[in-house]
């Protein structure tokens, strides 16, 4: 073993560890739960960081699953998905610290976890829902949502005062009335070429990634799910506001990396980072500045 | 031929340690199942509940409204939410279920008595924005409402 990666395997450990640690800094970064959950929860994760005896119990990661049940429980309807995911992921971790083989009844509950939450979305993308296949939801979730408007400007040809109107223009009469002469809305070209490429492209890569995750890790199919796996990271977070969520994917993900993958695991932690700086810098905002 | 004999400890020898990953998707698929039906009968928001309708639907939180109705000395007056109501009214705009609106119109009564103003009544009502599909023209459609009789 080459000096180089003796220090990456050091630094990286196994493929647990690593999953366990980008948990528990995600636990750090995004605190949840009710007053009396938020401190356990900080806590556990702060010590699953400084100690790797804490990182590796399976008392542990039963209590943090514990306490983000209880935060949901307490809080119902309001925690988001990844809320949900996060429970099930220390739930898996603390019943496999407890197997013989920890690694691999992590990387099969992980795998099955990414699987069925990525089937679920496409179902509810592809059949429950009234208005994704037709595009309405990323047309009105472009034009409404602030945290898009940048990105929406850079891409979609829409400028502030044009976006502002049309946004005038999707507020409703209240009580059920119609206006007469309504205001329309202003959809450029681009910006509905932008609102079905997220349409169809969000809904064709969640439908690979549930097929790769959810078929037998045979042949091709691990290096086709950690290809996309880490592309859709790359590419979702970099729009979607929901870092957590991208984080929690990136963790199941190491989970599934062989002893000997080092680089894949390099990639996903630098796929974490990526996201990381997704939240934490504003990308689009500065590609605008550039570009005035 | 004789039939092979099949022991407890023998099939927990076969389960082993399956359960320990099998567990946690198997949770994820029994709240991933049970929320459409919740979205479909109670108007629970698609974005909410664990079944991973988020960015599917337009029909989120930020497209519902509650309007809250104060009723006293005979007159209706429209009122706004307070930080002392905003959980409440959050959690009843994602889930307009009667239990969820009465415990919004319980403490919404108890803050205009808080504030020395009678109340007769209160009436909660939910609204969601629905987009026509080829022009996005919004319409409102009621999802949920109940009218607090205070004693």
């Amino acid at each position: 073993m080459s000096g180089e990666t003796d220090v990456g395997h050091r630094v990286l450990g196994d493929s647990v560890s690593v999953a366990l640690r980008l948990t528990a800094i995600e636990l750090l970064l995004r605190p949840l739960g009710p007053w009396a959950a938020r401190p356990l929860a900080l806590g556990l994760a702060a010590l699953a960081l400084l100690f790797p005896r804490v990182l590796r119990s399976q008392a542990t990661w039963l209590a943090l699953a514990a306490l983000v049940a209880v935060s949901i429980v307490v809080e119902w309807p309001l925690p988001d998905n990844h809320i949900y995911l996060l429970a099930y992921w220390c739930l898996a971790a603390g019943l496999a610290l407890g197997a013989p083989d920890p690694g691999t009844t992590l990387a099969r509950s992980g795998r099955l976890l990414l699987g069925f939450a990525f089937a679920f979305a496409v179902l509810w993308k592809g059949v429950l829902s009234p208005d994704y296949v037709d595009g309405r939801f990323f047309r009105v979730t472009l034009l409404t949502d602030d945290r898009f408007a940048d990105t929406v400007a850079v891409v979609g040809g829409l400028d502030r005062e044009t976006l502002e109107a049309s946004r005038r223009a999707l507020v409703p009469l209240p009580g059920g009335a119609e206006a007469l002469e309504p205001p329309e809305v202003v959809e450029p070209p681009a910006f509905r070429r932008f609102a079905n490429a997220l349409t169809w492209g969000g809904l064709a890569v969640e439908a690979v990634l549930a097929l790769l995750c959810l078929a037998p890790s045979v042949g091709w199919v691990p290096r086709a799910r950690h290809a996309v796996l880490l592309a859709f990271c790359a590419l979702t977070y970099s729009v979607a506001p929901v870092a957590g969520f991208g984080w929690l994917l990136v963790a199941m993900g190491v989970s599934l990396c062989g002893p000997t993958d080092l680089w894949l695991r390099r990639s996903y932690v630098a796929i974490w980072l990526l996201v990381l700086l997704y939240s934490e810098v504003n990308w689009a905002g500065i590609v605008m500045d550039l570009l005035r | 031929m004789s039939t092979p004999r099949v022991s407890l400890a023998a099939t927990l020898r076969a389960v082993g340690d399956r359960w320990r990953w099998v567990l946690p998707p198997a949770l994820l698929v029994a709240v991933a199942i049970t929320q459409p039906v919740l979205v479909h009968r109670a108007h629970l928001t698609p974005w909410k509940g664990g079944g991973f309708g988020m960015f599917a639907a337009t029909d989120g939180a930020a497209f519902r409204r509650v309007r809250m109705v104060v009723e006293r000395d005979g007159r209706a007056e429209e009122t706004e939410s307070s930080p002392s109501l905003d959980r409440l009214e959050l959690q009843a705009r994602l889930l307009p279920s009667d239990h969820r609106l009465r415990l919004l119109a319980i403490a919404l009564a108890a803050r205009e008595q808080r504030r020395g103003r009678p109340v007769t009544s209160v009436r909660l009502e939910v609204w969601r924005t629905t987009f026509a599909e080829a022009d996005l023209q919004p319409v409102e459609e009621l999802v949920g409402s109940l009218v607090h009789r205070v004693r």
